[in-house]
């Protein structure tokens, strides 16, 4: 009888203790995003058309919130911007470690740097630091903290993110202190992006790991090694990083007190955490959604381009395209328009024209990209053998758009009787089985970033760094080469835009789209509008709540 | 007694073993670079030349061929280093330990809340055979199979969380407050989703021995004699009907590591399940080998707890494999 008593009491202390949260108002969200469940409840229940109601409120609870929320897939595992490389991860750590600067197409803004200027030669860099600068534990930064951190990137085994400051090909970038703010950095040969590439080096403080630059699996990763607008208030791994403004930042002082990022990895999950005002940032992951927040009331939003390019691809090694009029019947017979305006709707993507993004330096919107013509594409389709065929088009199911693109080229390519079979594979597949010399399909569709310098990415994709399956001609290769030597910028520009139309005459790509990047925010952030690039935010300072 | 348990310890050995070599080979076999992250333009900014991937491959224990990377990986596991991530370079087992107590969390009170709920309704309908009742509770555990996790999760967070606002829609805490009872609120929804599958199953596992106990000598003699039904119910008929329900229950002991994936994804609870998810797309094998180990150890030893309780809810059982050892 005893035994039996417990055993109730136990079960009703169980449920109990599982609905004990049941009822109680939000308040110990209002740090978040200055918004409680409790008011979101009742604004929801005063408003008859609860759907309009729904979106027409979205981050409207937001005045006067003194943090800004996003949303993120997944905290990095540690703070140490070295050893992030994806994307989400180094936008969780832009407000917490500086970039040395950042190189525009219109300017190159300094942060941590005062300056760097290059010899005439082209192969000195010399870097200058403000001095002012600090860590978030107090200590100055310095060009010991320079030197420590390109010495973490020659060691290639820490996984670190920023090998190609130190490394141009095989060859290693020598680099020297010359005094307590200045370090020259000279490169084994001319290689016009390296400005760029060395802006974007985050430095990480000597001091916190000894000067040990077996970085990989140290204890410092996990203190705060920042450098930023924001220091480290609280880092749960796979829950939050939540920071908080930096007093002895050197530039403007942050407007926001604080900046967290909090794991809600399901893009419905993220939309209802919007609308409830549990955060007030919200990446658009459709045209669906970016459609129905733009005209909503109390949430803006933003379109920026990704810098990606996604383009559909021959594989130089199939005998299908040994007639090269078989590559111009395709590329004849694809509706653009009807692909992007299908697949990408009316806010995901625009237009691609040529294989550098919207987003490069050197990027020419004058350049005219393929047309349609189907009567032109059937008639090079039967004369290069290609009509009546089956061919097979892989697309990696890891990039977004990719399956609705590929339905779509798929439609097309039927109108001049060429039979498209599509497989789709995941990501790492997906570059196993394209980027080797396999004969056994026909097209492929990918994508690529083609932000910033022509020379970084955009050069290694199509010169055979990364063993990409395209067919660049000599001459294309003699233009990167031309234009990587080359330091004047008039010049640079004169040379890819000579390659960028070589690359149309050529067929060697079809650029299909460039990708937006899309978000909402509460219409009470300010200075969202300023970023043109992604990820976002480059300079947190300049976000504020009205 | 002790030579059923060395029995079984052994058998589990084994079977740790076998499960360890085809889910090594799994991973090794499918495509893709274990170091695509240094690889690939996507993701890196420099092409690492073949010295230096080469170099990475041995510091992350990727060279050799299939049989010296299991040997290897076999040998440090047993000294309990469980290596370190191929994505992250952060040691494995840490990174798991941190995350396992939050899904063992969410997944244990969901069995809970199954095994209690389960019980009461799974005789009530067992009683009342073919009844309005039966057909009501009926009705619902077969909604409760068949409700996809994923879409009830995000109905549970726009009724409750968008609607009523009564629950957060997502994580396992609220930013800046370290309470329980914070937590336990954070936990409500997606421990209803997780709950719902497992409470209709064993509702119906419940409900079918109920209606064959009930046929049972035993329980018209003591209806006869008087006894209070729900007397007979409690003291009677659910003794019986535990063994199924031990059986169900060690057997979804692994879920406790595994069950969760969806639902930590839907309401962003930072489990194991997220960690897996990006383990496998990165195929970082040294972290898909570590979660696959754990659950199952975990599986292993619920069942082998089942085998013991077993024994204890049915001396028979336990008289048997006395007679059976000598």
């Amino acid at each position: 009888m005893k035994k039996k008593l417990i055993g109730m009491m136990l079960c009703a202390a169980m449920a109990a203790s599982l609905l004990a949260g049941c009822g109680s108002s939000g308040s110990s969200g209002s740090d978040t995003a200055g918004q409680t469940e409790d008011s979101a409840g009742q604004e929801d229940k005063e408003d008859a058309q609860e759907q309009t109601k729904d979106t027409d409120d979205a981050g409207d609870e937001e005045s006067g919130s003194d943090s800004l929320v996003i949303p993120v897939s997944a905290t990095v595992t540690n703070l140490n911007p070295l050893l992030e490389s994806m994307a989400e991860g180094a936008m969780q750590l832009s407000p917490y470690a500086d970039e040395l600067y950042y190189v525009d197409q219109e300017e190159t803004r300094y942060y941590l740097a005062e300056s760097c200027e290059v010899s005439e030669d082209g192969l000195t860099y010399t870097l200058k630091l403000k001095d002012n600068l600090k860590w978030h534990d107090g200590e100055a930064i310095t060009a010991d903290d320079v030197i420590f951190t390109a010495d973490c990137n020659v060691n290639t085994d820490n996984g670190a993110g920023y090998t190609n400051t130190v490394f141009i090909g095989e060859e290693q970038v020598k680099y020297e202190k010359v005094d307590d703010l200045t370090v020259n950095f000279t490169i084994p040969q001319p290689s016009a992006s390296y400005m760029a590439v060395l802006g974007h080096l985050q430095l990480i403080p000597a001091h916190a790991f000894d000067g040990n630059t077996d970085i990989a699996s140290a204890e410092a990763n996990l203190t705060d090694i920042g450098s930023g607008p924001y220091q480290l208030s609280e880092f749960r791994d796979g829950e939050a990083l939540v920071l908080e403004k930096f007093e002895d930042y050197y530039g403007d002082a942050p407007q926001i007190d604080s900046v967290v990022f909090q794991v809600i990895s399901d893009p419905s999950a993220q939309e209802v955490a919007f609308k409830n005002g549990e955060i007030n940032f919200l990446p658009a992951a459709s045209d669906a959604t970016a459609e129905e927040f733009k005209s909503a009331k109390g949430a803006e939003l933003h379109q920026l381009g990704e810098g990606r390019v996604k383009y559909l691809a021959w594989n130089k090694f199939c005998d299908t395209w040994k007639d090269k009029d078989a590559v111009k019947a395709v590329f004849a017979a694809l509706n653009q328009e009807e692909i992007v305006a299908g697949a990408y709707g009316a806010s995901m993507g625009i237009l691609a024209n040529a294989i550098f993004s919207n987003q490069n330096l050197f990027y020419d919107d004058s350049i005219k990209g393929y047309e349609q013509d189907v009567d032109a594409a059937k008639e090079l389709a039967e004369k290069s053998g290609l009509a009546g065929k089956t061919i097979k088009l892989h697309y990696n199911t890891d990039r977004t758009y990719m399956e609705e693109t590929a339905l779509m080229i798929q439609q097309q390519l039927k109108e001049i009787d060429v039979n498209v079979e599509l497989e789709g594979i995941d990501a790492n597949g997906f570059f196993d089985v394209v980027f080797t010399d396999q004969a056994d399909y026909e097209l492929y569709l990918n994508e690529y970033a083609a932000i910033g310098d022509p020379d970084s990415v955009v050069a290694g994709m199509y010169d055979g760094t990364w063993g990409i399956n395209v067919d660049t001609s000599q001459e294309i290769l003699d233009l990167f080469q031309k234009g990587r030597e080359t330091t004047d910028m008039d010049e640079r520009g004169v040379i890819y835009t000579e390659l960028q139309q070589k690359a149309v005459d050529e067929y060697l790509v079809y650029p299909i789209a460039y990708p937006n990047y899309c978000f909402v925010t509460s219409d009470s952030l300010q200075g969202a509008e300023h970023y043109t690039t992604t990820p976002v935010f480059e300079d947190y300072t300049k976000l504020s709540f009205k | 007694m002790s030579h059923f348990i060395g029995k079984r310890l052994v058998q589990m050995a084994v079977v740790f073993v076998f499960v360890s070599m085809f889910a090594f080979s799994i991973i090794y076999f499918s495509p893709g670079d274990p170091l695509y992250l240094y690889t690939s333009p996507s993701v890196s900014v420099y092409k690492m030349t073949d010295e230096q991937l080469e170099d990475m491959r041995e510091s992350l224990g990727l060279t050799g061929n299939a049989a010296q990377r299991y040997l290897n990986w076999a040998g440090k596991m047993l000294h309990g280093d469980w290596g370190l991530s191929v994505s992250n370079h952060q040691p494995v087992k840490k990174q798991i330990m941190d995350k396992l107590p939050n899904t063992i969390g969410l997944m244990g009170a969901a069995l809970l809340l199954s095994v209690i709920l389960a019980i009461p309704l799974g005789l009530l309908a067992g009683s009342y055979k073919n009844k309005w009742v039966d057909n009501i509770i009926s009705g619902i555990s077969y909604l409760g199979i068949s409700l996809p996790a994923f879409w009830f999760g995000i109905m549970l967070i726009i009724v409750f969380s968008l609607k009523l606002g009564w629950f957060p829609s997502s994580g396992m805490r609220t930013i800046g407050v370290n309470s329980a009872a914070d937590v336990v609120r954070h936990g409500v929804l997606p421990v209803i989703v997780l709950s719902v599958n497992n409470t209709a199953v064993f509702v119906r596992y419940i409900r079918s021995n109920t209606i064959e106990q009930r046929e049972e000598e035993y329980v018209m003699t003591a209806i006869s004699k008087g006894v209070p039904k729900i007397q007979v119910m409690y003291r009677h008929v659910l003794k019986n009907c535990l063994l199924p329900i031990i059986t169900m229950v060690g057997m979804n002991f692994g879920t406790l590591i595994t069950g969760s994936f969806i639902v930590e994804s839907v309401f962003g609870w930072p489990g194991l399940g997220t960690l897996c998810m990006d383990a496998i797309n990165s195929r970082d094998y040294t972290m898909i080998m570590g979660i696959t180990m754990l659950a199952c150890i975990v599986l292993l030893i619920g069942n082998f707890l089942a085998d013991i309780l077993y024994g204890f809810a049915d001396p028979r059982i336990k008289r048997g494999e006395e007679r059976e050892n000598g």
